[in-house]
């Protein structure tokens, strides 16, 4: 039986979420990579596929074509920016936002900085829109920072988000971590989303346990995943169970084998 | 409710206040709101679950007149403003605060700025830009600096789903400062509106505070509302007597129109 919890956005029940029971530790090992390996192999691919817990809740439709812009930017921006200040929290928020963007505009004068990367669309931008992009990702990481500010426990910024590269299924997973606390017997993995969550918000949060379980050098599956939505005032989560890690497994095949179902509709 | 206006310098003055005389978090009185709203939810639609969605939103507190008043122009207005109010926040400073802020909004909305843009004649976007400076002018002159260790948070979201899904509050607020994690309660919302204030607004600002205090289960220490048309503002401290009164100006919203179909 798979778990979730549900609770209020608050200090007390995040910090319940925290020290709930961990489950049996668990690592994945070579002969279940393999399988689930076997499985991605399994369903056609005509080029690269990429999957995540987005594509997991929204059943593999496709995504919308990609276009940077305040809202897409903030996280990327906010994520590093928040390293940032947990390096130096005297620093103000805002602070840290600018010097962030500051640095990736040094990225793109330099010539450092691919096209279509977040660098490069934000050279072209008008003072304005960097203002823009400066006031959503200081909104961003403000309601992270007042969220894990009470905590009172130790908390890690991760370098990036955890990817694993499925070997000889042309198949990339992501799993968005924005958070990760570490426990006296593992970690737990935080990450937000806006707006509110919807009915498959759980197999969002298994697919990301699953996947950075993958993406792990020893296959060390964490504690728990919390998700939280800031603007419903919401935390979900579940547990690193054997029975939640299939259950994302499953859900990952399943969303291969309905973008296999959506692309020749695509291309026809 | 005692509304007060503005007496201190800045807005900013006035909402922080004294730091001494701030009361303890109140961490308790959002599930108590909860309860007694699912109350009212119940004598209205009664245990059916299977209901059409009803959304509420800032919209529903104008009056009819308000509403029929909203013109293109003046909706612009409103926008274009609370984009200068976030470019502002950000520390940014502004050459032409209509082109600055007509820039960021074509950033995230194209297509609507298009659209605004095609349906005002050449006379009617003249008075755009006019009106636009003239309330950043003002904006600029009565909201005063905001300090980032506030944490200036902009066109913040809420969002909440209410008796079981059939009933979903969404909420935009211009601006909060403050933390909800300090033992003294510190966060102050503000509402910038391009309209003269009126009954509506002292609507709006208990909206804001109910909505807040669902979202994070910490009531907020002041809301305010301010007007960028005659540079006045509203505020006063959140408690439980504005909470109770929020919740009474939700449950009449939802009795005179029980069913609407979901967005």
């Amino acid at each position: 039986m798979t778990t979730l919890h549900h609770r209020r956005l608050t200090t007390a029940a995040l910090l319940e979420l925290l020290n709930l029971d961990a489950p049996s530790p668990l690592e994945l090992d070579a002969e279940q990579r393999d399988a689930l390996a076997q499985r991605f192999r399994s369903v056609a691919v005509l080029d690269r596929r990429r999957l995540d817990a987005w594509s997991v809740e929204h059943a593999g439709a496709p995504q919308r074509h990609f276009v940077w812009s305040a809202a897409t930017a903030r996280r990327s921006i906010g994520h590093r920016a928040l390293a940032r200040w947990r390096r130096d929290s005297s620093t103000s928020l805002t602070q840290v936002v600018r010097d962030e963007i500051d640095e990736l505009l040094v990225r793109a004068a330099s010539g450092y900085a691919r096209g279509g990367s977040l660098a490069h669309w934000l050279a072209r931008q008008p003072r304005a829109v960097l203002g823009l992009v400066t006031a959503d990702a200081v909104t961003w990481v403000s309601e992270l920072v007042d969220l894990l500010d009470p905590l009172d426990v130790e908390w890690e910024v991760p370098d990036t988000d955890a990817y694993y590269d499925v070997a000889g299924a042309q198949t990339s997973l992501r799993a968005r971590r924005d958070i990760v606390i570490p426990t006296a017997t593992g970690r737990v993995l935080l990450r937000t989303r806006g707006g509110l969550p919807g009915r498959s918000a759980g197999p969002g949060l298994r697919t990301d346990l699953v996947i950075e379980a993958l993406s792990h050098p020893h296959g060390v599956v964490a504690e728990r995943c919390i998700g939280v939505w800031p603007d419903a005032g919401i935390a979900l989560a579940v547990d690193g169970t054997l029975e939640d890690l299939r259950a994302g497994a499953r859900d990952l095949v399943r969303t291969a084998v309905a973008q296999a179902r959506h692309r020749p509709r695509i291309a026809a | 409710m005692p509304l007060a206006t503005v007496n201190e310098p800045t807005v900013v003055d006035a909402l922080r206040g004294d730091r001494v005389s701030r009361p303890p978090t109140d961490r308790w009185t959002a599930s108590g709101l909860r309860a007694q709203i699912d109350d009212g939810l119940f004598a209205i639609f009664g245990d059916d679950a299977d209901g059409s969605v009803v959304t509420i939103s800032p919209k529903d507190f104008r009056d009819h007149q308000d509403a029929v008043a909203s013109s293109e122009l003046a909706l612009a207005r409103g926008v274009l403003v609370s984009y200068v109010l976030r470019l502002v926040v950000a520390g940014v400073g502004l050459d032409d605060p209509y082109e600055d802020a007509l820039a960021a909004w074509r950033s995230t909305d194209p297509s609507r700025v298009d659209a605004v843009c095609a349906t005002l004649d050449r006379d009617d976007l003249a008075r755009l830009a006019t009106d636009v400076r003239a309330h950043s002018a003002t904006l600029l002159k009565t909201l005063g600096p905001i300090n980032p260790l506030w944490r200036p948070r902009t066109a913040l979201r809420v969002v909440q789903r209410l008796h079981g899904g059939r009933v979903i509050c969404r909420d935009v607020v211009d601006l909060v400062v403050g933390s909800v994690g300090t033992e003294r309660a510190s966060v102050a919302i503000v509402d910038v509106t391009t309209s003269a204030l009126g009954p509506t607004h002292e609507r709006l600002m208990r909206y804001h505070a109910l909505l807040h205090t669902l979202r994070t289960s910490v009531v907020p220490l002041r809301v305010a509302a301010l007007s960028t048309a005659t540079g006045e503002m509203w505020h006063h401290d959140v408690d439980n007597d504005t909470l109770q009164r929020g919740v009474a100006d939700l449950l009449e919203i939802l009795r005179s129109r029980p069913s609407q179909e979901a967005a």
